[in-house]
């Protein structure tokens, strides 16, 4: 059985990643590092187990998810889905009450229920393929699709419905030129 | 806009009027059934996600990972 030549340096090119991953799964900066280190600590104990030449990344993943939905994820208040708060979309959307609101990004990602979230950061964030998503979540590449489809349109109708307040419908179309601009004059290098 | 629109509280929207080609094509759909505005926000969740991601994979690793690391690895050293 080979041996990896320097885990300690594998794993330590490793933590940027985790803690991204961490922190979209505990929603808390310390609290991430607290994954991470327990995550650290396992991989470590159980290097035996990574076949060398596969992918340690998706591995330490593995690890980590397993660790937050065993451990970390008892310690919080249970959030609860809000499946059922945006089935009237089509009936309720745009009412006065409603705004878009596209500054508070992690606030709307933070309500999203913890299968879609964590597909997203994997997916769109991460930049890991369906098939190794999925492997990480232990779940078909098919399941993991459409997890990431519904967290992207639940996403995209958090953004949308902000907290309740007197703006009405023009607001969105004001919203809507705002994303529009932005996204033309986009440059990452500009900011 | 079209008058089978489904009535909303407080009317209709109106749209303000843009000469903007590119804007007037999203404007011209209500914002519960609109494809291109969906188009729109769909990008902005692809960078929003990104930018959270690459924002903290660039931040310095913490000192305490580093000590962990160190000290296992001196652990597995005594135990050889």
């Amino acid at each position: 059985m080979t041996v990896i030549p320097d885990p300690k340096k594998e794993l330590i090119t490793a933590i940027p990643r985790l803690r991204a991953f961490a922190f979209s799964l505990c929603r808390n900066g310390d609290r991430a590092d607290d994954l991470v280190q327990q995550t650290l600590m396992k991989a470590w104990a159980n290097m035996k187990s990574f076949e060398p030449g596969s992918n340690i990344a998706a591995w330490l993943y593995t690890i980590l998810r397993n660790e937050f939905y065993s451990e970390f994820r008892k310690l919080r208040h249970e959030v609860p889905d809000t499946d059922g708060v945006f089935a009237a979309r089509l009936t309720s959307f745009p009412t006065q009450d409603s705004h878009i609101d596209f500054q508070d990004f992690r606030t709307a990602l933070f309500k999203l229920a913890d299968d879609h979230r964590e597909a997203l950061m994997l997916i769109g964030a991460s930049g890991l393929s369906y098939e190794e998503a999925a492997k990480i979540c232990g779940c078909a590449v098919g399941t993991m699709k459409s997890r990431v489809h519904r967290a992207r349109t639940k996403l995209a109708e958090l953004l949308m419905i902000g907290s309740s307040d007197q703006i009405g419908p023009d607001r969105k179309w004001q919203a809507a030129v705002t994303i529009a601009t932005t996204q033309r004059g986009a440059d990452p290098s500009s900011d | 806009m079209s008058d089978d629109e489904p009535t909303r509280t407080g009317g209709k929207l109106q749209p303000p009027q843009s000469t903007d080609k590119e804007l007037s094509h999203i404007m011209d759909k209500p914002v519960w059934d609109n494809t291109a505005l969906d188009a729109l926000v769909q990008a902005h969740i692809g960078r929003e996600l990104r930018s959270l991601f690459d924002e903290i994979v660039h931040e310095p690793v913490p000192d305490r990972f580093l000590q962990l690391l160190q000290t296992l690895e001196a652990k597995k050293g005594d135990s050889a």
